[in-house]
């Protein structure tokens, strides 16, 4: 593995967080502990009950989808046959070359064309000319349906998708990253929401290296459980999720107005956020199945959720409030975004307190033992088995191929190292975001990029 | 040829004017020397006016 500066930066800041959200408090709280003994009881029922809320969302959100629902047409529906549909894929030369030739080939191919054609347009950004370029000339001219847009002068994502939908013909976009191969019939199973009155539509993502190394196996049950029970479940429950970047289905003309903000780490929760502040409807299809490749090393998975977690620490601060004040989310929807926005942050921080309290607690009675009552034990069984429980469901719901039960037991066993390696990096993320540091970092799926 | 591919082929042929056009229009800001500078300007206006072109006869196919 090749260690950059970057990365000795990124293992200080670790150490740094452990410093501020482990260490010290420890010491705060066994400092008080002498003075208060009841602090440390009072803490640390308290930071479980904490545990406890966010188990039973888990148990409520798994519960809801246990069994498939089968679309049901609303009375809405228009019945408007499948339009002209835009597929923009965006792509990072050279990070992406080994995927993108694929991935268009598998729209061009296999996709089922509306009646008034497809559009695809490859909107990209290189340092210079890559032989690529010149093979997907040759693919353009194959296929008249392709378009190339070079992005000249982009340095991000946002900025790629802004200039592609400059370009859009369609009445609905798709949008793609590199690696994502989509099914051939998605395109009727998302206008048939569209067509009943919501303007965007969430398909599932699934990993389809999981095979290349432990982490990408581990991110492949990860993202089964997220799409597959955490997403559905919002739109579900509270009719309200969010666009996750990929696989995503847009009427044209909503998305033209929200466009992404270039200044945000994660434009598509931030786009999903302006949309539904917008008075814009989103839903969540698991049927609607899109591949794409997992990180492989722990690495790039590092860099990966980091990213993710300053984006969405961003989205938190900058709507939270005006997400209470909508005028256009009912209650429950206000509910759901306080859980994924400030009570995301806050649990991130009060959940890792824990440790500090238990530390302390030891330090105080001077030997390691769990401080246990019936409420303790309850807690610790309630919250342990919410995590299999959500695989158990995810695999019921998952759709073929199917990966091997293995995998699944093997994640439910080790979700909570997981949790903890992901918790640390929204830890550093909310650091990084606190210091300024918001610099971009393109995510990495093969072993060998850079 | 049918509407649909002849729609096509001008689309992909716009995005290629469109791309030049910026990167012609890049390169007249950031070169120091006139001459190059008043030739990429030049050339970035044609570019601009093959873009302008090939909207408005995608409109006439509409």
């Amino acid at each position: 593995m090749n260690i950059t500066r970057r990365d000795v930066n990124e293992c200080f800041k670790i150490f740094e967080i452990l410093l501020i959200i482990i260490v010290i408090p420890t010491l705060v709280f066994f400092l008080l502990a002498q003075r208060w003994p009841t602090v440390l009881n009072i803490s640390y029922t308290f930071l479980v009950t904490i545990l406890v809320f966010q188990a039973s969302l888990t148990y409520l959100q798994t519960t809801i989808v246990l069994k498939r629902k089968r679309f049901k047409e609303l009375s809405t529906a228009e019945h408007i046959p499948l339009p002209k549909t835009t597929f923009i894929v965006v792509a990072y030369l050279p990070n992406e070359v080994s995927v993108i030739e694929t991935t268009l080939l598998n729209i061009l191919q296999n996709v089922q064309r509306p009646k008034d054609g497809i559009e695809v347009i490859l909107v990209y950004n290189t340092p210079h000319l890559e032989e690529l370029e010149l093979k997907l000339r040759e693919l353009a001219l194959k296929w008249p349906e392709l378009i190339l847009a070079n992005a000249y002068g982009s340095h991000g994502k946002s900025e790629n998708l802004n200039y592609a939908l400059d370009m859009v013909s369609g009445k609905m976009i798709v949008l793609l990253d590199a690696d994502h191969m989509v099914a051939s019939d998605c395109l009727q199973r998302a206008w048939r929401w569209l067509d009943e009155g919501y303007d965007i539509v969430q398909g599932t993502c699934k990993i389809r290296n999981g095979k290349e190394s432990l982490i990408s196996r581990v991110v492949e049950i990860e993202f089964e459980t997220i799409y597959i029970i955490h997403h559905a479940a919002k739109s579900i429950l509270f009719n309200s999720t969010l666009f996750g970047g990929s696989n995503g289905y847009w009427k044209s003309d909503v998305i033209k107005k929200i466009k992404f903000d270039k200044e945000m780490l994660t434009e598509d929760i931030d786009s999903t956020i302006r949309a539904l502040l917008g008075g814009y409807h989103i839903v969540h299809d698991r049927s609607i199945v899109s591949q794409e490749k997992a990180p492989t090393t722990i690495k790039n998975l590092w860099y990966q959720r980091k990213r993710w977690s300053q984006g969405w620490f961003q989205c938190s601060l900058k709507y939270q409030i005006a997400t209470w004040k909508n005028k256009y989310l009912n209650f429950p929807q206000k509910f759901l975004w306080t859980t994924l926005l400030s009570w995301r942050v806050t649990y991130d921080i009060l959940s890792t307190l824990i440790f500090p309290v238990l530390f302390a607690f030891w330090l105080y009675r001077a030997k390691v033992e769990l401080p246990l009552n019936g409420y303790i034990i309850f807690a610790l069984i309630y919250t342990l088995f919410s995590g299999p429980y959500q695989v158990i469901a995810s695999y019921k719901n998952t759709s073929i191929p199917r990966t091997s039960a293995f995998w699944y037991i093997n994640y439910a066993i080790f979700v909570w190292p997981h949790t903890i390696f992901k918790s640390m990096a929204h830890l550093v993320a909310i650091r990084d975001e606190i210091m300024g540091d918001k610099k971009w970092i393109a995510t990495t799926r093969e072993k060998n990029e850079n | 040829m049918s509407k649909r591919v002849l729609e096509a082929r001008m689309l992909q042929l716009l995005a290629l004017d469109k791309n030049a056009y910026d990167i012609y229009s890049d390169l007249t800001e950031k070169v120091d020397m006139p001459t190059m500078k008043e030739t990429f300007g030049k050339i970035a206006k044609d570019e601009l006016k093959h873009v302008k072109l090939w909207q408005k006869l995608l409109l006439l196919l509409k």
